[in-house]
């Protein structure tokens, strides 16, 4: 219901600022992306942020997980701790290349 | 006894004592997210087994050789917008301003079928180049390449068109005054979770 009184409160104006927060982020993860001098690690890192920041606050604003109980919001969070169970697990059995995961191009 | 007639008395009064919405939301709200957290599985596996099939791989092709990076920002900031009006729709229906409502629901469509429209265009011309996702000419040694794009952008896009179908029968219902706004609202959360999605793809697939 919070979402609502949001609304009457102060319009969209919150939606169009996300969306441009949302843009902004996109540009950033596109030069990021495009700098070839970055060594891989760092732009690996820098992309994961950029698109967990865009995700979260997709969540929070557009999603109204901000006004939703802790229950909830807590469950919205398995497939991001599964994936990352699985992407740990499967690390070791990449071999010798697994490194190259974290140096990209 | 008197201890578990108290034990009893305490479940029963706490959310989960039945009767009452343990989370807050509708059924039908809660169900959609039962469905985007297990959707997003889905995803999460598609896009580990990216990562490892990219680690394996005894070379990667240069993403800005091969697609057209503008096309992919443009479909990017139409599912974004999209994404954006949708929450203005979802804000206005459950105060009664149906034709805003109805209104921006349209131009989440537009915007959905405008993403939709650029994928199929980029999927004619990777196609037209001879990759399959079997088979890529460029770089025989990776068919994990277009194998990982086809799966990847298939799968997104056909939630995309779901979403749409979707959103046309809420906006439907909206002109027939048959809308409330928890159905509006689950049909929101839905496209958002495509949005989501995209992000990943964006700049796991496009970017890294």
């Amino acid at each position: 219901m919070e979402s609502m009184s949001e609304t009457t409160h102060h319009g969209y104006a919150t939606y169009w600022r996300i969306w441009g927060w949302l843009l902004g982020m996109t540009l950033l993860a596109l030069g990021v992306g495009y700098v070839d001098a970055m060594p891989g690690g760092l732009k690996a890192l820098l992309l994961v942020g950029i698109t967990l920041a865009k995700v979260a606050i997709i969540g929070a604003y557009y999603m109204h997980l901000r006004s939703e109980k802790l229950d909830l919001i807590l469950i919205t969070f398995t497939p991001i701790v599964l994936a990352m169970i699985l992407f740990f697990f499967m690390v070791p059995d990449a071999g010798d290349t697994a490194t190259r995961i974290m140096t990209l191009r | 006894m008197e201890a578990t007639v108290g034990e009893q008395e305490r479940i029963l009064a706490s959310p989960w004592g039945g009767g009452t919405n343990p989370f807050g939301t509708s059924w039908g709200k809660f169900m959609m997210w039962v469905f985007i957290v297990s959707d997003a599985l889905t995803f999460a596996g598609f896009i580990v087994a990216y990562g490892f099939m990219r680690a394996t791989a005894p070379a990667w092709p240069a993403q800005d050789e091969v697609f057209s990076m503008g096309l992919i920002t443009f479909m990017t900031f139409a599912l974004i917008s999209s994404s954006c009006v949708m929450a203005i729709a979802v804000g206005a229906a459950p105060q009664g301003r149906r034709s805003e409502a109805v209104k921006y629901l349209w131009l989440t469509i537009l915007g959905g079928t405008i993403f939709l429209g650029s994928q199929a265009y980029e999927w004619a011309h990777f196609i037209d180049e001879g990759y399959r996702p079997w088979f890529n000419p460029v770089m025989p040694e990776v068919p994990q390449f277009p194998a990982a794009f086809y799966v990847m952008t298939g799968f997104h896009g056909f939630h995309v068109f779901t979403g749409l179908v979707l959103l046309l029968y809420t906006v439907i219902r909206a002109h027939m005054g048959k809308y409330t706004g928890d159905r509006v609202e689950i049909a929101g959360l839905y496209w958002h979770f495509i949005d989501v999605v995209w992000v990943f793809i964006f700049a796991f697939f496009y970017l890294l």
